[in-house]
């Protein structure tokens, strides 16, 4: 009785798809030493788990709370509602750092996304050496990112190299970090530098993944080089690509390294981002409330874009 | 990944709880339930028992830990049951450093304060008096020194130095101009006759520094001053610095920039010390400046001339005062008192001021530098120096010019209109509680 009542609870299971050969497969709960299994899964999950909730959801909870609140470096705290939003919203600041941060994203992210994507399909290649190149790419990621605003501060300034290169076809001086117009966009080349490695390896990763015969396949009904990127890469690439898109979203929204390594928000706080903005009214003048209202504000509108993003990139 | 946003969030909220929770205060020792604040009688020195956290910034560089180390030692053969801890806390970041750790809780006893501190953590009530430190010798101090430590009558901070950032010439960019020291600019005025000829020659008179990162007390403030504007009225509850004076010092910052005598790369980043123009000797002085942070620009001592204050309506810089506070979170004020008195001892700072290059607060304290040497030269003009705005907010205060005055440095909005917009902005956040 035993061996018929196992695929009945199998069958009933909404989880139990059968895969593409038409095997079904077994329910893990079902397994002998599942439970054993899940347990000793959660053993493993618990340490991270109770740092996270400890370090990271208790916080941010928190910092939700004390959005509401008022606050002086004295240690008064009082309740005020949604008058820091009030405020927030009547502040000319809050909104130039949105525009910021905004059109600062507008430009990293898909710039970075590109290039990444550009470069895993380079680094797919079987060349000699092309570990070497690899590694080569990955080696901004690891590098620390205030050193990296230090050195492309210097490559910046007039006298540096890259305005060195200009002037040799009669450009320039640029004034790259100088300039309304030039100052964000110097710093989402920065950032690209800085992050494209490592998004190369999670596409790179999820492009050898591709079965070859998708490819031979496109070939043999005529695809050329872009009807294979369009019809077998792309869609291949799906899912890493929502969490490479995802990923540099969040990181871009929350730009401040470089910002406060390379600009101080300048000039005229055309780079002046939502972050820099936490830190200015946080850490520089003690309005933790106020500070925290603004990242109540970047948080839903990261996490409203990331739904977007999910929907878009939705399994069909 | 590195999140800020939560990192923020939980700096604030962790800050917040820490807030609620902050530590009573202790009774004074030997003196059950008394106020710390209480000028009772003191124990003998070695009644006194306690611990002592101090953080302090390193001045003099390198020689600090091994200075400091040795007071500890002095201090504790006549206290030996204080335990102290000298903690050197870099320059960069110290006032964020500070900042979360007062809202925190998490501050040590006692630091080293400079006005805006003392202005901003006595409106906040975080400060204990030090007036019963200073009460024997209080007389021996100057007064600018103790007004600028002091709020609302109450001395918050013992001063222990005081400084000026005053002009400063590049020698050898006015040799090869042919003029002698006794014809240097004094004035704006011969400002305006030099800019251009320097030029010619492929100088700048002066670099104007206006990046975000930059302080106001090294650029707009002294020329403000020296005009004869403040950046508040005398109640500190109204800004003032959009007045005529203060359109006159933009003006005149404006015309150094619109006919470049001025690096045009300096009013938007802080330049590399190795190759900006002052390490070049492109430039042939500074309106404001120590001659210690030149010296890290590569000059030489013996290329640098101090020279009083540049004059418009009057001589006017930014005068430093300096010195120690007790935080009223401090679990033993009384050995942390002790501890203040020992470190502001007459003798300790004669051996302290000449090695950090530091002009002391109390006028018991003379000839601490040789006749004729920069730092003599600099002490005659001491009381040409302005602290200035007083106000809890100062720090804000300032953050809120700076966009503004750059903004009509580099020609997108007019002077007038850019004083007016930063006297809105300061206004509503003096307004702000």
């Amino acid at each position: 009785m035993a061996s018929l009542a196992r695929p009945k609870r199998d069958t009933a299971s909404p989880q139990s798809h059968p895969d593409r050969a038409g095997n079904t497969p077994a329910r893990r709960r079902g397994a002998p030493g599942g439970r054993r299994a899940a347990i000793l899964g959660l053993a493993f999950v618990l340490p991270f788990l109770l740092v996270f909730v400890a370090f990271r959801m208790g916080p941010s909870i928190l910092g939700v709370i004390l959005s509401f609140m008022s606050t002086s470096l004295g240690g008064d705290f009082h309740w005020v509602g949604l008058e820091n939003f009030e405020a927030l919203f009547k502040d000319d600041t809050f909104w130039t750092s949105l525009r910021v941060t905004l059109v600062y994203s507008l430009i990293s992210v898909p710039t970075t996304i590109v290039v990444s994507l550009v470069m895993a399909q380079l680094a797919a290649r079987s060349v000699r050496g092309i570990k070497i190149y690899r590694a080569a790419f990955f080696l901004p990621v690891i590098t620390s990112l205030v050193t990296t605003a230090v050195i492309w501060r210097w490559l910046y300034s007039t006298n540096g190299p890259m305005n060195f290169v200009l002037g040799l076809f009669g450009v320039g001086p640029v004034p790259w970090l100088g300039n309304d117009y030039t100052v964000l966009p110097a710093l989402a080349i920065v950032a690209v530098w800085a992050r494209f490695g490592y998004y190369m390896l999670i596409l790179l990763a999820g492009l050898l993944n591709i079965p070859r015969d998708y490819y031979e396949a496109a070939e043999l009904d005529g695809a050329g080089t872009w009807g294979k990127f369009r019809h077998v890469t792309l869609p291949g690439l799906k899912r890493p690509l929502f969490f490479v898109v995802i990923l540099d979203i969040v990181q871009s929204f929350q730009v401040f390294d470089l910002v406060y390594v390379m600009t101080g928000g300048g000039p005229v706080r055309s780079s002046y981002s939502m972050v820099f903005m936490i830190y200015d009214q946080g850490f520089r003048y003690g309005y933790f409330g106020y500070a925290s209202a603004v990242g109540v504000v970047l948080f839903a509108i990261t996490l409203v874009i990331s739904l977007v993003q999910r929907r878009i990139f939705r399994e069909d | 990944m590195k999140n800020n946003v939560v990192l923020a969030l939980v700096a604030a909220t962790s800050l917040a709880l820490a807030a609620c929770t902050g530590p009573a205060q202790p009774p004074a020792p030997g003196n059950p339930g008394a106020s710390p604040d209480t000028t009772a009688a003191q124990p003998a020195p070695a009644d006194l028992t306690g611990s002592v956290t101090m953080w302090y910034p390193p001045i003099g560089g390198d020689i600090e830990r091994a200075y400091w180390d040795g007071m500890i030692e002095k201090f504790n053969a006549e206290y030996p049951n204080v335990d102290v801890n000298v903690e050197i806390i870099p320059w960069d970041s110290r006032g964020e450093r500070l900042q979360t750790a007062i809202a925190g809780r998490q501050t040590p006893d006692v630091t080293y304060a400079l006005p805006a501190d003392i202005f901003s953590w006595s409106a906040n009530g975080l400060l204990t008096e030090v007036d019963d430190v200073i009460a024997e010798d209080r007389d021996k101090f100057l007064p600018n020194a103790i007004d600028t430590m002091s709020t609302d009558g109450k001395l918050y901070g013992v001063p222990i130095l005081v400084g000026l950032t005053s002009t400063v010439h590049v020698k050898p960019v006015w040799d090869d101009m042919g003029v002698a020291e006794a014809d240097y600019p004094k004035t704006w005025d011969e400002v305006r006759e030099w800019a251009p000829k320097l030029k010619e020659k492929g100088y700048y008179v002066t670099q104007y520094d206006a990046a975000p990162t930059m302080t106001l007390n090294g650029s707009f403030y002294p020329l403000l001053w020296s005009a004869g504007g403040t950046v508040l009225n005398e109640e500190g509850t109204e800004a003032t610095l959009n007045g005529p004076e203060g359109l006159k010092a933009l003006e005149f910052a404006k015309w150094l920039v619109d006919n470049e005598y001025t690096p045009k790369d300096a009013l938007t980043q802080a330049l590399p010390v190795e190759t900006s123009p002052i390490a070049a000797k492109k430039v042939a002085m500074l309106f404001a400046r120590s001659t210690a942070s030149l010296v890290q620009h590569g000059l030489s001592m013996d290329e640098l001339v101090i020279a009083r204050p540049l004059a418009d309506a009057k001589p006017a810089s930014y005068g430093n005062v300096a010195g120690y506070v007790v935080f009223k979170s401090a679990e033993h004020p009384e050995a942390a008192k002790a501890w203040i008195d020992f470190i502001s001892d007459p003798e300790e700072l004669r051996e302290f001021l000449p090695e950090r290059k530091q002009h002391s607060a109390r006028s018991d304290i003379t000839d601490l530098f040789p006749e004729g040497s920069p730092d003599a030269v600099l002490a005659q003009y001491l009381d040409d120096g302005v602290t200035e705005p007083r106000s809890p907010k100062a720090t804000e205060i300032m953050n809120l010019i700076k966009p503004h005055v750059q903004s009509a440095l580099l020609g997108q909005t007019e002077p007038q209109a850019a004083l007016d917009a930063a006297a809105q902005d300061i206004d509503a956040a003096l307004a702000r509680p």
